[in-house]
């Protein structure tokens, strides 16, 4: 696994991750380099999904948002004006790609929409924001790495 | 012939049963029909026969009646027809001989009778047959019936429709929950019942989108494949029309049609807001003929859809403070979250490259930041209600992973009123072991009791102190929040832990709050399988939770391994 890469999905990390601009959720990603995990980015479904298509076999972990812009890929679907889009494409990662775990970290703290998405089998995490700081996000990971590798 | 007042309540079917059989026996007539007018369709339905037959409506006998109701339909009077005369304008195709040889019926008289109490049915045609020897029968005699009728079927139809409204505000009030999709199903259901339908349907409007999404659904489920032709489009016409339709759809999965009655869903103003839809799923395939739904059952539906017009009101306000508080936790949330990473990031750094500050200012921002959460916390199970907010119990340490930490979320509060942490005081937590609770959700109940004890102190700041006891029992322990404040009035015990309920010395004294905080604290005690009550009203005013050290039902978060 620490070989693997972890693809992280949240429209709010935007395209200037690495640049003063970046915004708060960069921290996450800083927190994880740190750790020496390599980390892919994926600001929406529709790159999610790219990546995924392109290299799946090098992911190790994703880790998600639940509230995105429904992009291309869910256009169609009941999205609720994005409030489910993580739901959907956690629906088809554990499809597609049932071997790649997935921890979720969302602003959402609605009990249906949080309950949905831990239903599916490669869910292994959920946090909530608010209560994960970027280093105890870092530190989950690491756990379950751990856990993986023992 | 005297008014049937004893057919009340009843639907325009069985006040016509009654009616026509009574009918039968005075007048001598062998054969009575009744017929309804739907405009929508453009048509006239036979709605009832009673008397002589021979098997079904003899096709040529119910062809020749119903050329003779439009016939009076259109002139508005009494229009007679007699063996081997033609019906005025309709010519050959009307002759009597088509009223059938085997009933031997002499002659045909069509009565008007005018319903005025629903607007959308407009007439019923009162076909009379009669016998022999009773064919010179009076018009006045014959506008007697159609009046009596008339009387009968607007009397019964005001009768139920009053009797539904009052019933469905039973059926509201008795709903356990009170929940939208509950009162739905509820509505829905007495439809069902009483519209006799095989499925109803309750659409509400999507929030900031003129779309509907499916409230309830209750009967029979809809069939594979049937529901996507036609209703949807209809649905979303009554709708956006604001006006009832009744209509038979396309079934692609039969060939058929399937009937369906579609009324929108007001509120008080009378804008439609959604759309309530009664179904009947017809198999063309068994060759059974479709139970069309009527202009009364538009308004038995009506009447169901005014008396609910006031709780769909009370949906929509709860609907958007929903929408508001959602709205607003999220965009608190952002700022929050981003607060918390930037701290901690700066926090790291500062270590890093061994930075010392005169005071512990990221200890402060800390506590800010932990308050911001916790509020934000409250501000989602007020939203979500704490019924419904996610529980996630472990074993956790009262005195160090609540206790300490609420009173120091606390510390801000009690600055602010020139009060000191040390001023709340505990004891008792020496020997108390772990306790499975969800530590998120107690620490608002703490915060909540220890931030009532310091808003509605009433005295001088130095004689302010809480304190908090644990005792323990057999099956876990009660822990006491004692103050010395302003206290709960007598007879007020159980009204202060109702939501948007306050002491009424609190008010007097007009101090700030919602009356939240105590309604929300029972109920996440209770989600917990505890209590919380009053136990003193005053002097010292004691609140006391009492928890079990494990939850009545196990719960997976609190296995052995952490104790």
């Amino acid at each position: 696994m620490r070989a693997k890469a972890i693809l992280f999905i949240d429209d709010e990390l935007g395209a200037d991750q690495d640049t003063p601009d970046a915004s708060y959720m960069s921290y996450y990603l800083q927190a994880l380099r740190e750790r020496g995990f390599q980390v892919m980015v994926a600001t929406g479904a529709d790159s999610a999904l790219q990546q995924l298509a392109d290299n799946s076999e090098n992911m190790g972990l994703i880790v998600l948002d639940i509230m995105m812009p429904p992009g291309k890929a869910f256009a169609n679907d009941d999205t609720r004006g994005g409030l489910r889009t993580g739901v959907l494409l956690a629906e088809h990662i554990a499809q597609a790609y049932p071997d790649i775990p997935m921890m979720v970290l969302t602003n959402i703290p609605d009990p249906d929409e949080r309950k949905e998405i831990e239903s599916q089998k490669n869910v292994v995490r959920t946090l909530f924001k608010p209560y994960c700081t970027p280093f105890e996000l870092a530190q989950e990971v690491q756990d379950f790495v751990g856990s993986q590798d023992a | 012939m005297a008014p049937l007042l004893g057919l009340r309540s009843r639907t325009t079917r069985q006040v016509c049963e009654g009616f026509l059989k009574e009918l039968i026996s005075k007048s001598g007539c062998r054969r009575v029909s009744v017929w309804s007018v739907d405009p929508v369709r453009s048509r006239i339905d036979c709605l009832l026969v009673k008397g002589e037959h021979r098997g079904a409506f003899e096709p040529d006998v119910r062809e020749c009646c119903h050329r003779l109701a439009a016939e009076a339909l259109a002139r508005r009077e009494i229009t007679r027809i007699k063996r081997s005369v033609a019906a005025p304008g309709e010519g050959a195709a009307l002759k009597v001989a088509a009223l059938g040889e085997d009933l031997d019926l002499e002659s045909a008289v069509s009565v008007p009778v005018v319903n005025t109490s629903n607007i959308n049915q407009v007439l019923l045609l009162l076909n009379l047959l009669p016998g022999e020897g009773t064919h010179l029968l009076r018009d006045e005699q014959l506008n007697q019936w159609a009046d009596a009728l008339a009387f009968n079927v607007e009397t019964s139809l005001h009768e139920r429709c009053t009797r539904l409204a009052k019933r469905l505000s039973i059926v509201l009030g008795g709903v356990r929950g009170r929940g939208p999709r509950k009162l739905f199903d509820a509505l829905a259901g007495l439809a069902l019942k009483e519209v006799n339908c095989d499925t109803v349907l309750v659409f509400l409007e999507e929030r900031f989108q003129n779309e509907l999404r499916l409230e309830s659904s209750v009967g029979k489920t809809i069939p594979s494949g049937r529901d996507a032709i036609g209703l949807p489009a209809t649905v979303n016409q009554v709708y956006k029309n604001n006006r009832e339709v009744l209509t038979d759809y396309a079934d692609s999965t039969t060939s058929g049609v399937s009937p369906a009655l579609v009324v929108p869903l007001r509120d008080l103003s009378g804008r439609a807001r959604g759309a309530i839809c009664c179904v009947n799923w017809v198999d063309a395939s068994k060759g059974t003929p479709p139970d069309l739904f009527t202009y009364d059952e538009v308004a038995v539906v009506d009447a169901l859809v005014e008396a609910f017009a006031s709780q769909l009101e009370i949906l929509l306000a709860e609907q958007h403070r929903h929408d508001a508080f959602q709205l607003l936790g999220h965009e608190l949330r952002v700022p929050m979250v981003a607060f918390r990473a930037v701290l901690e990031r700066l926090h790291a750094e500062c270590n890093v490259k061994r930075y010392e500050f005169q005071y512990n200012h990221f200890d402060e921002l800390s506590i800010y930041g932990d308050l911001m959460r916790g509020l934000l916390e409250r501000l989602d199970i007020i939203r979500v209600g704490p019924d419904r907010v996610s529980f996630a119990p472990r074993f956790t340490n009262l005195l160090t992973s609540i206790i300490a930490p609420t009173k120091r979320f606390l510390r801000p509060l009690l600055r602010q009123r020139f009060m000191h942490p040390d001023q709340i005081v505990h004891g008792g937590f020496e020997d108390l072991p772990k306790l499975c609770i969800d530590p998120a959700l107690m620490t608002q109940v703490v915060f909540n009791l220890l931030e009532n004890a310091i808003k509605y102190h009433g005295g001088e700041p130095a004689t302010f102190r809480v304190d908090i006891r644990v005792t323990r029992s057999v099956s876990g322990c009660e822990i006491s929040f004692r103050d010395y404040g302003i206290g709960v009035p007598r007879g007020e015990e159980e009204r202060i832990f109702l939501p948007g309920e306050r002491g009424s010395n609190v008010r007097t004294q007009r101090l700030g709050g919602e009356g939240m905080g105590l309604w929300l604290a029972r109920e996440l005690v209770r989600r917990h399988g505890g209590e919380l009550r009053l136990a003193h009203n005053s002097g010292p005013t004691e609140f006391v939770i009492t928890l079990r050290q494990y939850l009545k039902y196990h719960h997976p978060g609190c296995v052995e391994s952490h104790l």
